[in-house]
């Protein structure tokens, strides 16, 4: 057999993977099926777990073998029918998976993981089916049987305890487990003895965006996560110490939980602050300390250990003191910390620990007996055993009752399946992906325009060296057409589709509502729609924390529910779509909403909000309060969203790539979130404005608008509001910040223009001052300037509008250029001194020493080499003191529009007006327009009949609407108006002249009066009839479609022929289909490939002459190879094809079903020289 | 240069004038010294920071290693002279700004003397340690305190 390659491993995994990344969903949709089997999907498994146990086979991988054999083995029983997909099946069946996965990931040291106790139960619940038997009495029983004999599972006799057992246990069966967390003694006061329950460590482990503690209980589940900011500052605070104390509940009172934990908590709360508390039942107790499980708690407190030993009632043991010097150099922790985290996958992930870790609920009435304690070795069901039976054989629904109400979370198994799910999520973010699938089409393009850049490269020396300025020129504007088309290349080859983060959700909420006790169906839309890789990851977390939130605090119980008169079952909505050039995700759902004024309460009762801000909120920035950062309802936060990322650092990581987020809730209706982010990061387009003589860049996700308030006109429009200096804007009134206010207050005063130009006109200049202060008094009322003679208050409007007018120069200079930008919650007006190209630009990266100036998102080299800053605009508002609150006015503006919106009837529209001939005005929809040129009519060239014009360095097509409407022929002087629009995916431009405006109308379009080509119909604004333009009748009218100037595809060359025989290949995984091409290739043959039967088929059909033989695999989707071979053999004019089957283990029922079927050859996959054998001897034969 | 037979550890410094100051910084740190190109002043950075440069496409952090050090530089004419030594400090690229780049000199780490707790107004918690030379007192900077 040929030798097993690097690459071909890496094939495996790559594929096996791409494979499993479905799988899950579609075992949670036979899951939803039951009885009622959806045989292609569930086919669809098997082949999967198949085509991994085939390649398994072929690597030689025997842990992987043997599970998905196993796995395989199960699913053929749920595909037959003889097994009921239940939650229970499914559910090992999935914890199976999740293994494989891992197994796949670890490839070369997958034979040292242990996967026994998958195999066992798989083996059971297919033995289960063939002795007709339930299965979980099976497992259970064997289980017993097996705790005995054998000490993998840790057992429970009712003397030992349990943890003793257990640590030392694993770290023999697993290598490398010298630095597990338990074993790390904590350098606290006290070192627990091992026997002791609770062992805990910190895990100061570095990651870059939050450092966080860990707090570990003995079995190295996470307990509580602390971030290490919150440890400094309760160090700094007067707290002598944060303390890890175990209070047994049984010690203290023996009645009721529910009030016990109350107790405790209101008892504790007098002598410190409660930073966390969780109850834990991992923990079993000897059986002579009749102690129930622990409450624990993580607690700041003045007092020392030793008092609160006292007050607790608790021994010293119990009390554990966390170090937190260690905080302040977790360097020197990090490197071992580091290792163990990433040894340790497998122990952080309870999953793969026991059979068990997670509650079924459909487990619940088969068990009969105490034993099922031990069925449950290490899981969340609580081992009090002074509660009656039925307690823990219920599962937690009693519990569920008992602890509601209480402040810890609401249901015992909770914790444990919080753990299980954060392990979870933790080892799918550990394994980041290094490679990417990209298509092979992509590449291509690629690599041809890698050509022709060094093609280009090769001119352009040429050029310079023959000093041909003309060929330079050219040679320029190739190179720069191909810099962008192999930019937007490479941009392609990173898009990646959502459902690579959707795919993880199912999962996440079926194993969230279960453990909730809430019924949730989760509804998914959009997951084509692609986005940049790193985006994709960036947003990952916050969706899933989203989600997390809209199931544990959204989604209602499902009693509570009814009572509201919603259905049971809670729904969930994620939803992935293009709109505007950017990717919007909304998660919706219909649970409970926020509650607008209690988040109000909150936040003022947390002192993040005055009462005067407060009064000032409108609905939607009281939701926005949940993002504020050390905003938290604590009431509501439960252990299960409350930990880990918080609302603030979803929404900062949305903002981080350059998105927003932004909510809508109806208490009682359900609440949405929309986030909205760009498609890619890396270069962005950007508006390029000037202002101290320095260019600064404003992304143009940011950018609503440019406004230039022309000098006399600055009176009437700069308004005040309070202390703001607004601008009223087609009825709205903007806030004002001078972008030179914020990043200098000296120099704004004297140096509103660039400091030559200054010196040019010094006169002037200071003749135009007076003036000029006169405005920046008139602007920034309460200035520390002094005012000029007379201010403007005694000033009349009148003398000021004189003086306005009398001055030209003044006129000239002093017009202020306002960029409108947007951060998502709130608009306002940025004045820089003067605007210039948008431009798009590569975003890079500043030092570490000025990452401590909020207002800049990041830098770009300009054209010149110069480095211009790029502004965050969120910071500088808040730098800048404007406050999201609306101002008057606006508010009135915005009821006004949702009262418009509610009645729907007219719509405002914005429409851009501007003139063709110069009585005739015409609009467009104003989102439409891309940006507008203003272009010497000199630069206009005519080719054939296409008017064009050389743009930002592409020829831009120019239409104009009297070549379609019959309308007057524009006329125009030295210069021009081109109006671009995005057409399909290129850019035209429309000619226009003056004067153009923005304008909103509500005016219903008349669609019939003056309908014609070209024209949508007609709109009064401003008294004038105006004809709305449809650019792409325009442009479809006017453009011949041949102009496109496709690349020829050119024909392959056909294989050569050189046996004459060509032979087709049927197999769906594309690792085996290319495995097996290449081998029969090499030797000389033609073959043409099938990733199913049905092509297969099609196939056939059409190369009936040139075949000689046929290949098969035979689990392959819609055909599969028997029906394939059956069809072949029994069509006459194909009968006489060998058909050779491949199967990876080859199974006696197998063997006799191919042969029936006609089969002539069966070859082990993947034996390279027996099939090539074989196929020489059929063709041969033939 | 001689081998010496005792234990020493030859090691090289670049030296430079911080405001008449003699600096130096190991060789091994730096990645290039340059001339002053277009700065672009970062407002509201913190004052000893000159600006951001476009080195080949990365942007770089310039610090005046002057006004950092305390070393009030109050010629801005002498620009011509001024020179940006790169160096690398925990994985990025860092520009300090100095007066006049001096010769790189070959030194004995074994020599070096631990810094005063001030060299001439300069606090001794920036130095690695002083070197002795025919020149005067080497101060040999310790980059990353700097940088802190």
């Amino acid at each position: 057999m040929a030798g097993i390659s690097d690459e071909m491993k890496q094939a495996f995994v790559d594929e096996s993977l791409e494979h499993l990344s479905s799988i899950e969903q579609d075992l949670l949709l036979i899951e939803e099926g039951g009885a009622d089997i959806d045989e292609a999907v569930v086919n669809k498994v098997f082949r999967t777990v198949h085509s991994i146990k085939g390649g398994a086979g072929f690597l030689g991988l025997t842990s992987l073998k043997k599970l998905s054999h196993e796995m395989e083995t199960v699913l053929g029983h749920v595909r037959s029918g003889t097994l009921v997909p239940n939650a229970e099946s499914i559910h090992f069946l999935l914890l199976a998976s999740d293994t494989l996965e891992e197994l796949i990931h670890y490839m070369d040291d997958s034979d040292h993981i242990d996967i026994s106790h998958h195999i066992e139960a798989l083996q059971l619940l297919s033995q289960g089916v063939e002795q007709k038997e339930t299965p979980l009495s099976q497992v259970q029983n064997k289980n017993n049987a097996e705790t005995l004999a054998n000490d993998d599972m840790p057992k429970w006799d009712g003397e030992e305890p349990l943890l003793k057992e257990r640590l030392p246990l694993q770290s023999e069966e697993l290598p490398g487990e010298k630095e597990l967390p338990g074993k790390k003694e904590l350098p606290g006061k006290k070192e627990l003895p091992r026997e002791k329950t609770v062992s805990a460590v910190e895990d100061v482990h570095q990651n870059e965006s939050a450092q966080e503690i860990k707090v570990l209980s003995g079995d190295s589940h996470v307990v509580f996560r602390l971030s290490l900011q919150d440890l400094r500052r309760f160090r700094d605070d007067e707290y002598k110490g944060i303390f890890f104390i175990e209070i047994p509940l049984k010690g203290h009172d023996d009645t009721d939980h529910k009030i016990t934990t109350g107790i405790i908590q209101e008892e504790i709360k007098n002598y410190g602050t409660i930073l966390n508390t969780c109850l834990d039942l991992d923990y079993l107790p000897r059986i002579g300390e009749k102690k129930g499980p622990f409450f624990l708690v993580l607690f700041a407190s003045i007092l020392a250990a030793e008092e609160l030993g006292v007050l607790f009632e608790v021994d010293g043991n119990s009390i554990l003191q966390l170090e937190t010097d260690i905080s302040d150099n977790p360097g020197e922790d990090s490197p071992g910390n580091e290792r163990h985290v990433k040894e340790l996958p497998r122990e952080h992930d309870p999953l793969v620990n026991g059979i068990i870790q997670e509650p079924i609920p459909t487990l619940e009435s088969l068990s009969t007996d105490t034993e099922t304690v031990n069925v449950y070795p290490n899981c969340e069901v609580p081992r009090d055993i002074e509660a009656p039976n039925q307690k823990i054989l219920k599962g937690k629904e009693p519990f569920t009752d008992a602890f509601d109400g209480g402040d810890i979370r609401p249901t015992p198994s909770h914790e444990t399946a919080d753990a299980t799910e954060s392990a979870f999520l933790e080892k799918k973010s550990l394994v980041s992906e290094t490679s990417i699938r990209v298509d092979l089409t992509l590449l291509d393009t690629l690599m041809t325009l890698a050509g022709e850049l060094v093609l280009s490269r090769n001119q352009l020396l040429q050029a310079i060296g023959d000093q041909d300025d003309r060929a330079t020129e050219i040679v320029g504007q190739r190179i720069n057409l191909i810099t962008s088309e192999l930019q937007e290349t490479v941009m392609l080859t990173r898009m990646q589709p959502m459902g690579k983060v959707f795919d993880r959700f199912p999962r996440l909420v079926r194993d969230l509502a279960a453990t909730l006790g809430k019924k949730v169906k989760l509804t998914m839309k959009g997951r084509d729609v692609e986005l940049d890789k790193t985006l994709l990851e960036a947003i990952a977390d916050p969706l899933t924390h989203l989600i997390r939130n809209g199931i544990d605090h959204g989604i209602e119980s499902p009693n509570v529910r009814k009572a509201g008169g919603k259905d049971a079952v809670g729904q969930i909505f994620l939803k992935a779509f293009h709109e505007a050039g950017k990717v919007n995700i909304e998660i919706a759902d219909d649970g409970g909403g926020l509650d607008g004024d209690f988040l109000v309460d909150r936040a003022m009762s947390q002192g993040l909000l005055t009462k005067e801000q407060a009064q000032n909120l409108s609905d939607k920035e009281k939701f926005n309060l949940i993002f504020m950062p050390g905003f938290s309802t604590a009431g509501e936060v439960t252990d299960l969203s409350g930990r880990g990322v918080g609302m603030d650092v979803v929404k900062s990581n949305v903002d981080s790539v350059g998105g927003q987020v932004d909510i809508d809730s109806q208490p009682g209706i359900g609440t949405r979130f929309l986030i909205k982010v760009p498609l890619t990061l890396a270069i962005i387009p950007s508006q390029i404005v000037l202002t101290e003589g320095e260019r600064f860049a404003i992304p143009q996700l940011n950018l609503e608008e440019l406004v230039r308030v022309p000098a006399d006109q600055v009176c009437e429009k700069i308004e005040y509001v309070g202390h703001a200096q607004v601008i009223r804007l087609r009825d709205e009134l903007l806030p004002l910040v001078r972008l030179a206010d914020v990043i200098g207050v000296e120099r704004t005063y004297y140096c509103n223009k660039t400091g030559e130009r200054k010196k040019d006109h010094r006169v002037k200049i200071a003749d135009r001052r007076s003036f000029r202060n006169d405005f920046v008094c008139l602007m920034e009322e309460g200035d520390i300037r002094p005012l000029p003679d007379n201010g403007p208050g005694t000033e009349s409007e009148k003398e000021r509008r004189q003086a306005c007018w009398t001055d030209r120069r003044y006129h000239a200079s002093s017009a202020l250029n306002i960029t409108v930008v947007s951060t998502g919650t709130m608009k306002y007006g940025l004045i820089v001194d003067a605007l210039h190209d948008s431009e798009e630009i590569v975003v890079k990266p500043l030092g570490r020493h000025l990452q401590t100036c909020r207002i800049y998102a990041g830098a770009t080299i300009m054209g010149d080499g110069r480095v211009a800053l790029i502004l965050d605009v969120a910071n500088i508002a808040d730098m800048a003191g404007i406050l999201p609150v609306e101002v008057p006015g606006q508010r009135s503006m915005e009821a006004e529009e949702s009262a418009v919106r509610e009645g729907s009837h007219n719509m405002v529209q914005s429409l851009l007006t501007f003139r063709g001939a110069p009585h005739e005005q015409f609009a467009v929809p104003l989102n439409q327009v891309k940006r507008i040129e203003k272009i010497a009519s000199s630069h206009m060239e005519t080719l054939g009949r296409m008017r064009v014009v050389q743009n930002r360095g592409m020829t831009l097509p120019l239409f104009s609407v009297d070549e379609v409407a019959d309308v007057s022929a524009i006329e125009f002087g030295d210069t021009f108006l081109v109006i671009v629009f995005e057409v399909g995916d290129r850019e035209v431009g429309l000619l226009a002249t003056g004067p153009v405006d923005a304008v909103e109308t509500r005016e219903i379009t008349d669609e019939i009066t003056l309908r014609q080509p070209g024209i949508l119909g007609s709109v009064p604004v401003h008294g004038h009839t105006t004809m709305v333009v449809d650019i792409n009748e325009v442009v479809n009218h006017t453009h011949s479609p041949q102009a496109e100037t496709v690349d020829p595809v050119a024909d392959l060359p056909g294989a050569l022929e050189k046996h004459g025989g060509m032979i087709l290949i049927a197999e769906d995984s594309g690792f085996f289909r290319n495995q097996i091409k290449a081998y029969i290739e090499e030797v000389g043959y033609r073959v043409i490939t099938a990733e199913d039967g049905r092509v297969a088929l099609d196939l056939i059909a059409s190369h009936a002459q040139d075949l000689a033989l046929v290949v098969t695999d035979l689990e392959m989707p819609h055909v599969d190879g028997f029906t394939l071979t059956r069809t072949i053999k029994e069509t006459p004019q194909y009968a006489h094809l060998p058909v050779i089957a491949l199967s990876t283990l080859a199974d006696d029922s197998d063997l006799a079903k191919g042969r029936v079927s006609g089969v002539d050859d069966y070859q082990i996959k993947l034996d390279r020289d027996a099939l090539l054998k074989s196929i020489e001897t059929y063709i041969l034969r033939n | 240069m001689q081998k010496k037979s005792k234990v020493s550890e030859m090691g090289k410094v670049t030296t430079f004038y911080v405001n008449g100051t003699l600096c130096g910084i190991e060789i091994l740190t730096i990645q290039e010294v340059n001339k002053v190109t277009d700065i672009t002043p970062v407002p509201l950075a913190p004052d000893h920071i000159k600006g951001i440069i476009n080195l080949r496409g990365k942007i770089v952090t310039l610090i005046d290693l002057g006004s950092r050090l305390g070393l009030s530089s109050d010629d801005e004419e002498g620009l011509g002279g001024r020179r940006n030594i790169i160096v690398h400090s925990q994985g990025e690229l860092i520009g300090l700004l100095v007066d006049r780049v001096g010769e790189a000199l070959e030194v004995d780490w074994a020599e070096m003397a631990p810094p005063p707790g001030n060299i001439q107004g300069v606090q001794g918690r920036y130095f690695k340690g002083v070197i002795k030379r025919d020149e005067g007192l080497i101060g040999v900077l310790d980059v990353e305190e700097v940088l802190k």
